[in-house]
């Protein structure tokens, strides 16, 4: 399972303790990746001559005098007003008031999923405002800006604000420098300079299928993620932090649609068309079933026998996720078999004693109207 | 009698009785607007499937109120003009089903829902993905362990 989707998938199955508890961890390791990156850099570029004697002196007068470089960095909130200053070049540009928190928020309802409440998503929203590196927060806004320009039909440009994303694309190619080597740098700017090339041939050319993006039943931003940027999977039990440098090294080499493009092709016609194939594109493939509200679909499922039930519950993410609880399945047993009250007290004795899923009572308990061990189960098969 | 408008800017007209099968309409009309004058938009209802809508709200009109279903709900459809009405594609189905949904005509969304339930009845997990071309997102493991939760389907 690749780790977006199994994040997106703990927040839409509202297991909110455990996002909570996870991201703290998922976003201090990665930040503290890029923050070992930065200090090596720093240290290697820092004048030879000083000897490791006189690093330690230092060390030892910061700590006395309650200096510590790398704890007032830490301390500095990352949020989506500073997103785009990244901290290699201290440049501190005005920030579109596009991006505001407000902003971010709509989206991540847009993006994510509208099943949690204002108060968790707030708290969850905080988090990632709060405690991602840059260059997650930078990842947050390319999914966000896809996500919006679904939904607007034109989009507001300014020169701006791809500049600034330029600095930060930068800031991560002086990262990758800092990590492997400069002949990393060189392979980047060439993969680069060739998704470029390649989208204005399309755009100028064809003008269609500028990226394929594949769609997923569930959500296409997470298919987005699933398929261009993340390459390696992990558990779901561990929501293993991400590399953001390898993020950003996918997002350069496998997706075209990318605000590189947007800086030198700056013809509105031509973001217009990206959105527009990109529309397009969802929704050859998607299927018909994202329509329908959750609300919806229960209605539908209400309909099913146990044994539908059963075999929808196994389709994809978001059916098993309506049908993994107990409402389903309370609904079919009080709307199906309301008269027969004397199982519906064993029903519901059982359910406040254990706190059962109701879904385990079919055929396999022997108070079920469906069970093979029940005297009465002819009385009540579905037709 | 109604004006209506669709999210296309098709413009319909039908008696107040036809349109007081939705219980938006019915609202509406009641509560706010002299329809006769002013059409009422509909911004979420396209002009195909409004004229689907009106189709069914014409042929229900004179219908009498349903009792309370007693016993199992069935997906079982026995008006054979309901089932000849909902033999549309599946897209078609569904903007009927939210159409159905946003202007509150029950028993129109009661008999979308029984089409889908029917069309997912009696069928296995990879025809239904094939069927409705649903991405299978489950990873190995977790179809694995999903499959051992619902091992007594397989048995009945």
């Amino acid at each position: 399972m690749k780790t977006k989707t199994k994040i997106i998938r703990v927040i839409e199955n509202i297991h909110m303790p455990t996002v909570i508890k996870s991201l703290p961890n998922w976003i201090n390791n990665s930040n503290s990746k890029v923050e070992n990156c930065r200090a090596s850099t720093s240290s290697s570029s820092s004048s030879p001559s000083m000897s490791d004697s006189s690093h330690k002196q230092e060390k030892k007068l910061k700590a006395k005098f309650g200096i510590n470089k790398n704890k007032s960095k830490s301390n500095k909130i990352t949020t989506i007003e500073n997103i785009n200053t990244p901290s290699n070049y201290n440049t501190y540009s005005d920030i579109s008031s596009k991006y505001s928190k407000d902003y971010i928020s709509k989206a991540f309802i847009d993006t994510f999923s509208n099943k949690l409440s204002t108060e968790k998503r707030t708290i969850v929203l905080d988090e990632i405002l709060h405690k991602c590196s840059p260059e997650e927060l930078h990842l947050l806004r390319v999914l966000i800006d896809k996500n919006l320009s679904e939904i607007t039909s034109s989009i507001n440009i300014n020169d701006n604000d791809y500049n600034d994303c330029y600095i930060l694309k930068n800031n991560k190619v002086n990262v990758s420098n800092n990590m492997n080597s400069t002949t990393n740098v060189y392979n980047i700017q060439r993969n680069q300079n060739h998704n470029q090339n390649k989208l204005s041939i399309n755009n100028s050319v064809s003008g269609t299928s500028i990226t394929q993006i594949p769609f997923s039943s569930q959500n296409s931003n997470e298919t987005l993620i699933n398929d261009s940027i993340w390459s390696s999977s992990s558990q779901l039990s561990n929501l293993q932090p991400i590399s953001s440098s390898s993020l950003y090294r996918s997002i350069q080499n496998n997706n075209n649609n990318n605000l590189y493009n947007y800086k030198n092709i700056k013809s509105f016609d031509c973001i217009n068309l990206t959105n527009n194939v990109l529309k397009k594109s969802n929704k050859k493939v998607g299927s018909l079933f994202d329509k329908l509200a959750d609300e919806l679909l229960i209605i539908i499922f209400s309909y099913l026998d146990t044994q539908s039930l059963a075999y929808v519950s196994q389709v994809n993410c978001r059916w098993y996720s309506l049908l993994r609880g107990n409402l389903n399945f309370i609904y079919i047993y009080f709307l199906n078999y309301f008269d027969c009250i004397f199982f519906l007290n064993k029903f519901l004795c059982i359910y406040k004693k254990d706190n059962i899923l109701w879904k385990n009572l079919c055929y396999t308990n022997k108070y079920s109207p469906f069970s093979s061990s029940n005297p009465l189960n002819v009385t009540f098969q579905i037709i | 009698m109604v004006k209506l408008t669709s999210s296309d800017g098709q413009e319909f007209t039908i008696s107040k009785e036809v349109a007081y099968q939705s219980v938006l309409l019915k609202n509406m009309i009641e509560d706010v607007l002299d329809s006769e004058e002013n059409p009422i938009p509909l911004p979420n209802v396209s002009g195909p499937i409004l004229v689907k809508v009106i189709e069914y709200a014409t042929h229900h009109k004179d219908d009498p109120v349903k009792p309370p279903v007693e016993g199992p709900r069935t997906s079982e459809i026995v008006d054979e003009w309901d089932k000849e009405f909902m033999n549309i594609d599946q897209g078609s189905l569904y903007e009927l089903i939210l159409a159905a949904n946003y202007l509150d005509i029950k028993d129109l969304l009661d008999l979308g829902c029984k089409t889908v339930a029917n069309m997912i009845k009696g069928k296995k997990v990879e025809e239904l993905r094939k069927l409705f071309n649903i991405q299978n997102d489950f990873t190995p493991e977790e179809e694995e362990q999903i499959k051992k939760e619902n091992a007594w389907c397989e048995e009945h």
